[in-house]
């Protein structure tokens, strides 16, 4: 269910953006947002931060991303910087990528936080406003209320029981009679399914075959495969040995779009086709489900959570969310954002900044579309993709941000999931 | 939150509630490289090491992916592969009922079959809300259980393969169907539902048999659906030479792990005591 009543936290999605010409790269500063090259630190910090070596292997770590964010009404400009190395032995290992984080006073920027605050009010009004219609469609797709749910009330044709007992519980003595007649009326065998464990998930289909008995009968021939997929998955394109640095790109931030509510042309047709095979329309099904709901073949359809064949829930999860805007390479949801993992986070999990002690929070998640999309130039001198691997990157950084002037760039929490196979 | 009034985290020109029209920083004023709302935008990127693959070209015949028994987890490797050749059907809409205090909530469940009747069946079900929603996840997850379809010949082997390779059976909740080979020029001799599925896997002919309580339809189009997935599931004899697998390290080394594995277990007896 979404949190207390409260709107949806909404996500920032970072989308690749056109490349920086060199005049444009020496322009840039640290309140650019970008993906590759050098690294911009803030002006005042001088020296300024070596490049960053490998933990496990020593090797220079060449720039991923830098994210500009700062945070409220804060006087700082807040950059993060994020390096991950791309030897193929330390790909998918968290200690092989770092996290930096940089602030900057901002000067002259004074009369900025009154005019945010102001500025701000409006929208938290507008957002408010809009959050009682949050809150009143509390069941998405798949997940949240109807699946949460599934174990108070059981299966939709045993629900009649259900609705018995918690009615004797809740009504006077003198209602139940009352309100027993028609919900007495709704039960229903499930005969389909009544010499199965009781459970909320429908039946599991298997199968098997006969030994032959027939002779004559006689399968196919089968081709052996040609290619050896085994070791086309196991590849990982070679490093170049000295410094690696991506193709600078800018990344453009948008929103992430809400759910497109029109369906397309082929899925209205085979609406249109299978109404006019069956003979029913739309109308009809729903109220037919909302009266008759007693009837033995509604009542013996349950309702069934999405499971995608190859049974990776999460990252069918992650897809779904994607094609929102499938050009996405970066999450960003540091006001109340949850990552999207490719594999449960660990038991217990809660990362604390290493400086202050304070606990961290989740502020930005890197997907792995962005593999396809970082660009640099390989051992052999060709420029190509895929030469940084990994599931996905997320980014914990401390909740408040510690910071002092004259502090050296700050260490955050990355952990790195790999794409499970 | 720690954070004061504005609760997002609010800034000028990256990350967070406004700037959103200026995420290129300060001093850039020019357009877009690649236009936001064009074709780009919905193009598809691979989110699997296997999608990247595939969608470079490296994969030449989805048998391949079959074949080495890879998890199939974005539907857009199946379209690039069969595409145009895929026909998919409602096979049914039905409301589905909660129970709730304030009534009866209904959601719709759609039952999606998807094959290009030369060897590749899926079967997709999904709830939701609305109808075109519910049809949309149910092709989606369709696509992404397409299984390949082994068939064979019933007597002479001459032309192509017409019928299933051997008797099969599925089941599913008390629905049990049976798949039994049948000479060439049977046609399908079967209820509508599993008719409609066989023909979209390519199987021409065939006799079925159905126990159960069929008028259960998932159940019945499941069943039917495991009974032609196990077509491939099995090794028949003309398969035994044309895998070469490769040994497994436990294979390889079997005497090494016999002395470690001994070697653990005393010191383990040796602990306990």
């Amino acid at each position: 269910m979404a949190s207390g009543g409260g709107s949806v936290p909404t996500v920032l999605l970072g989308l690749e953006d056109a490349p920086l010409s060199p005049a444009e790269e020496s322009r840039s500063d640290l309140t650019v947002s970008r993906l590759g090259g050098r690294p911009d630190w803030p002006a005042d910090l001088a020296p300024p931060p070596p490049q960053p070596v490998c933990d496990r292997c020593g090797r220079p770590q060449p720039l991923v991303t830098q994210i500009y964010a700062p945070i409220g009404a804060s006087a700082y400009h807040r950059t993060l910087y994020l390096f991950a190395c791309v030897s193929p032995e330390c790909a998918n290992e968290s200690g092989a990528w770092r996290c930096l984080r940089a602030q900057q006073r901002a000067a002259a920027e004074r009369s900025e936080p009154e005019s945010t605050a102001r500025a701000s009010q409006p929208a938290a009004a507008a957002a408010a406003a809009a959050d009682w219609l949050d809150s009143a469609d509390d069941w998405g797709d798949g997940d949240g209320g109807w699946g949460d749910d599934d174990g108070k009330v059981d299966n939709s044709s045993a629900g009649g029981i259900d609705n018995v007992r918690s009615n004797t519980g809740t009504g006077g003595s003198g209602d139940n009679m009352a309100t027993l007649t028609p919900s007495l009326q709704k039960l229903a065998l499930d005969v389909d399914n009544a010499n199965l464990a009781a459970s909320g998930d429908p039946p599991a289909a298997s199968a098997e075959v006969e030994p032959a008995s027939e002779e004559g009968v006689s399968p196919e021939p089968v081709a052996p495969p040609t290619g050896d997929l085994r070791a086309l998955l196991a590849a990982r394109p070679a490093p170049p040995a000295g410094t690696v640095t991506f193709r600078p790109t800018y990344l453009s931030v948008i929103e992430e779009p809400a759910p497109r509510a029109a369906a397309s042309h082929h899925e209205l047709d085979l609406l249109r086709q299978y109404q006019a095979r069956e003979g029913v329309n739309m109308a009809q099904l729903s109220a037919g489900g909302g009266g008759g709901g007693g009837t033995a073949a509604a009542a013996a359809e349950v309702y069934e959570r999405a499971a995608p064949a190859h049974g990776d829930r999460l990252l069918y999860k992650l897809i779904q969310r994607l094609e929102l805007c499938p050009a996405q390479v970066l999450r960003y949801g540091r006001d109340g954002g949850a990552p999207l993992p490719l594999a449960p986070l660990p038991a217990g999990w809660a990362p604390v900044c290493a400086h202050c002690g304070g606990p961290a929070v989740f502020e930005l998640q890197l997907l792995p579309t962005l593999v396809s999309r970082l660009r640099a130039a390989d051992s052999q001198g060709a420029e190509r993709t895929g030469l940084l691997e990994f599931g996905t990157a997320i980014v914990y950084t401390c909740r408040d941000s510690c910071w002092r002037d004259g502090d050296r760039p700050r260490a955050e929490t990355v952990l790195v999931q790999a794409e499970m196979q | 939150m720690a954070d004061a009034a504005p609760a997002r985290g609010g800034f000028r020109g990256g990350f967070g509630a406004r700037g959103r029209g200026r995420g290129r920083g300060r001093g850039r004023g020019r357009g877009r490289g690649r236009g936001r709302g064009g074709k780009d935008e919905k193009e598809w990127v691979p989110v699997t090491k296997l999608g990247r693959l595939v969608k470079d070209g490296k994969i030449k015949v989805l048998e391949e992916i079959f074949l080495f028994s890879m998890p199939i987890k974005e539907f857009e490797i199946i379209d690039t592969f069969l595409g145009s050749a895929l026909r998919d059907d409602v096979l049914k809409i039905m409301p589905v009922q909660k129970q709730t205090r304030a009534g009866q909530r209904t959601r719709f469940k759609a039952f999606v079959a998807i094959g290009d009747s030369n060897g590749h069946i899926g079967l997709g079900v999904k709830c939701s809300k609305e109808v075109a929603t519910a049809i949309r996840g149910a092709i989606v997850l369709a696509k992404l259980s397409i299984v390949p379809v082994r068939r064979g010949y019933w007597g002479n082997k001459i032309g192509k393969p017409h019928t299933v390779p051997c008797k099969v059976t599925g089941k599913c909740g008390s629905v049990q169907v049976r798949l039994i080979p049948a000479p060439r020029g049977t046609g399908i001799v079967s209820a509508p539902i599993p008719k409609h599925l066989l023909t979209m896997a390519g199987i021409e002919d065939c006799y079925t048999s159905a126990r159960g309580s069929t008028s259960t339809l998932g159940n019945f189009a499941k069943a039917t659906y495991a009974a032609i997935a196990k077509t491939y599931g099995y090794l028949t004899p003309d398969l035994w030479k044309e895998n070469v697998f490769t040994m497994s390290p436990i294979q390889e080394f079997t005497d090494y792990l016999m002395k470690n594995h001994r070697q653990v277990q005393t010191q383990q007896r040796e602990e306990g005591q």
